[in-house]
């Protein structure tokens, strides 16, 4: 799969911006809706992509971490605790879950499939945990009727927190793609094709690896906060495996591009789901299903690489 | 003599894989800022002995120490960044990385007080840029391995261990798959090294061992059987049948 040179990337994910920030302005606002969720899950793949593309971990449980970061801000704020602490909360439980599991699993004993498969099922246990934990979380239902943030005791309007929306995860975007321009970036790619040699220069293999798989759950616990005052709820269909395999489409279908690439490939899938998923589903689903088909034929050696990249 | 070269002092190694001994009860000893040969047919463990001083492996008994620092009890990572520098056999480069990421990556992965002396990133990549020029890989600068042939990498992986002023420095036959160009090369960078650390070669290479006529280690069945010069290494060797 060919891709895109870089500053096509970068002129498409800065035309996405302006073109959100314009439906912003002009735009109804279901399509409000629509578009920063798509972003958020552009945002999302592109932290997932600082783990596969970068670091070579292949993860099949990263909903998890956004789904956290979803029910921490709806239970912050079911509780009156305050957005901005069900950010934390969730950016903090995400995180620490995601270096829990990177000691565990990103060792010389577990091979990478092992790794991909306990965050799996990790997610999947959570997502009966949210079932079963009714008084927290709602059980089945989820954490419905989740509103906007408040900011001085005065709820945002859906315009202003759409343009906040937009801002922080245009920022976000920005400063991953910054970090994955720096030495630390090459240095990630150096530890995914050549441990060995990363080692020998005095780096730990495994750290660099959970730290990436850490920034991938902090970014993605975010995503999830921003998603739940837009829709609304939190529910544990968000830790399911279907959004866990979904992201990984979209991650592969922007491989060889970074981040960049991710952020496209997921915002723009996402747009055509929401255009075209409501009255077409079934179309769609086909559409998904013959993409991934190609993707497990055709994505580029970088991204299955993850999947069989030395551990530390 | 450089200050940063520390003598290596290897006590009574054993490393093994399941019932096999690869390295039993090794010594060895290098002075500070000495140059060595270590020669030995396949199988006599000189790669094995390169792992486990860098903590590739995991020694079964004795200890390995640089300076006055015990390396057996550190994880490679350490080893590596305070210690060692290292080449491998077969090099170890990313098809994604220019050739001047890997040397600036390689200067930027020393101890911090070393990492500072090599300045900033813009004087990092005026170092490597030098450094591959006289590897005669200047115009590899930013290019990826891709456009380099097996000769050109195999000076670029002995140009990143290189790159650093590390105490120890291990490489692992750096000769194989060099013409005869390369080899000029690389003798003349080595010679040029040769002091700033304590240097191993491992190398099957007859030409390039006797022209750089370090004095010899000869590895055979897990030990060292004789230290001197290649001449010594060459007689011990015929007398015992045994071909390297």
């Amino acid at each position: 799969m060919k891709t895109w040179p870089e500053s096509i990337r970068i002129t498409a994910v800065v035309a996405l911006v302006v073109a959100a920030a314009a439906v912003g302005i002009v735009g109804p606002d279901y399509l409000k809706v629509v578009v920063v969720s798509a972003l958020t899950f552009g945002l999302f793949a592109a932290s997932v992509a600082i783990s596969i593309d970068y670091a070579g971990v292949l993860s099949l449980g990263t909903a998890a971490y956004f789904a956290i970061g979803a029910y921490a801000t709806a239970l912050a704020q079911r509780n009156g605790w305050g957005y901005g602490s069900g950010v934390l909360a969730g950016s903090v439980t995400a995180g620490g879950l995601a270096a829990g599991l990177g000691a565990a699993g990103l060792t010389s004993r577990r091979t990478p499939i092992q790794y991909a498969l306990l965050t799996l099922v990790v997610s999947l246990t959570l997502q009966q945990l949210a079932i079963s934990s009714y008084d927290v979380t709602g059980g089945s239902n989820g954490l419905p009727g989740i509103t906007a943030p408040s900011v001085f005791g005065t709820k945002l309007s859906l315009e202003a927190e759409y343009f906040v929306a937009i801002a922080v995860i245009f920022a976000t975007f920005c400063g991953l793609y910054a970090l994955m321009r720096t030495s630390f970036g090459k240095l990630l790619i150096l530890s995914r094709d050549v441990p060995e040699r990363t080692e020998a220069l005095g780096h730990n293999v495994k750290s660099l690896k959970i730290f990436a798989t850490g920034l991938n759950a902090i970014v993605a616990a975010l995503c999830g906060s921003i998603f739940v005052t837009f829709n609304g709820i939190a529910y544990p269909g968000m830790f399911a495996a279907l959004p866990n395999l979904l992201v990984i489409v979209w991650v592969a279908v922007g491989s060889g591009g970074g981040i960049s690439g991710a952020f496209l490939s997921a915002t723009i899938l996402n747009l055509i789901e929401f255009e075209l998923g409501s009255e077409y589903t079934d179309v769609y689903r086909l559409f998904i299903g013959g993409l991934l088909i190609y993707i497990v034929s055709a994505a580029t050696p970088r991204f299955w690489r993850a999947a069989t990249a030395k551990e530390g | 003599m450089s200050d940063s070269a520390k003598a290596l002092e290897i006590r009574n190694l054993s490393v093994g894989f399941g019932h096999t001994a690869v390295l039993r009860h090794l010594d060895l000893n290098v002075n500070a800022g000495e140059s060595r040969f270590i020669l030995g047919p396949n199988g006599a463990g000189k790669s094995t002995l390169f792992n486990a001083i860098t903590g590739l492996v995991k020694s079964q008994s004795g200890s390995i120490k640089v300076g006055t620092s015990r390396l057996d009890r550190q994880p490679p990572h350490i080893r590596a960044r305070k210690h060692i520098g290292r080449s491998f056999q077969i090099p170890q480069l990313s098809e994604e990385l220019t050739a001047g990421e890997h040397v600036i990556l390689s200067l930027a992965s020393q101890a911090p007080s070393e990492a500072r002396a090599a300045g900033g990133s813009q004087e990092r990549r005026t170092k490597a840029a030098s450094l591959l020029e006289a590897f005669e890989l200047g115009k590899f600068l930013d290019l990826t391995p891709a456009a380099m042939s097996h000769a050109q990498r195999k000076l670029l992986e002995i140009a990143i261990a290189t790159s650093r002023r590390m105490p120890v420095l291990l490489l692992d036959e750096p000769a194989s798959g060099l013409g005869a160009d390369e080899k000029i090369v690389l003798s003349k960078n080595l010679a040029g090294r040769f002091g700033m650390s304590t240097t191993l070669i491992i190398e099957h290479d007859l030409e390039f061992i006797k022209a750089l006529a370090l004095p010899v280690f000869f590895l055979h069945e897990g030990k060292i059987q004789l230290e001197g010069s290649f001449g010594d290494v060459e007689r011990y060797a015929k007398r015992v049948n045994v071909y390297f």
